[in-house]
């Protein structure tokens, strides 16, 4: 629940840029026995998130074989990737990148994702400023 | 009575189609294997922007 928390402050302070957000909760725990209720999923209250229940860990199935194959790219604590499920945890893709049949790498990755919301975002626009002053 | 509709009670709650998501966004969708390549379509239509992917629990 601090995830999605720290996810919303991530994007208030990220008003400008052309994100788009999918949020995808999953039956990880004993206790998520039922889909989020309107609590939960006013906690990413963005207009720019897109949000999904995933009662059979769908998502988790398809990423897991492929982010574990490189957990040296996760930031944070890496066994919220390479354990049976992966959970509470973010990723970012830059414009460009297409998902076709296998769950596509992210340019940065993290879990907790209360621990890495922030840093993730600033990583990431400092990685596109640089790209782009190369570019010129 | 009373301990059987308790044994119930996740499979009912579980079957609940979840709550109401904030204003301007879509509702909130259930992935199911038949319903999976919406995310991924999505995700593709998306493609001009910054996305970010995250997966959280509930609870």
């Amino acid at each position: 629940m601090q995830g999605a928390s720290a996810l919303e402050s991530v994007l208030k302070e990220q008003a400008g840029p052309d994100i788009r957000v999918y949020v995808v909760w999953e039956r990880i725990l004993a206790t998520d026995y039922a889909a989020p209720g309107s609590g939960v999923l006013a906690r990413v209250s963005d207009p720019r998130a897109v949000q999904y229940w995933d009662p059979d860990l769908l998502l988790s199935k398809m990423a897991q074989p492929v982010l574990a194959a490189d957990p040296a790219r996760v930031v944070g604590k890496k066994s919220l990737v390479t354990g049976k499920y992966v959970w509470d945890y973010e990723a970012i893709y830059p414009p460009g990148v297409t998902w076709d049949a296998a769950f596509p790498l992210p340019e940065l990755q993290g879990a907790p994702v209360a621990d890495v919301a922030k840093d993730l975002m600033e990583r990431y626009w400092n990685s596109r400023s640089k790209s782009a002053r190369v570019r010129r | 009575m009373t301990r059987r509709v308790l044994a119930l009670l996740p499979l009912l709650l579980a079957s609940c189609g979840g709550g109401k998501t904030p204003v301007g966004q879509p509702p909130l969708n259930t992935l199911s294997s038949a319903n999976f390549s919406e995310l991924r379509e999505r995700f593709n239509r998306d493609a001009g922007h910054t996305r970010i992917v995250v997966l959280l629990s509930p609870t």
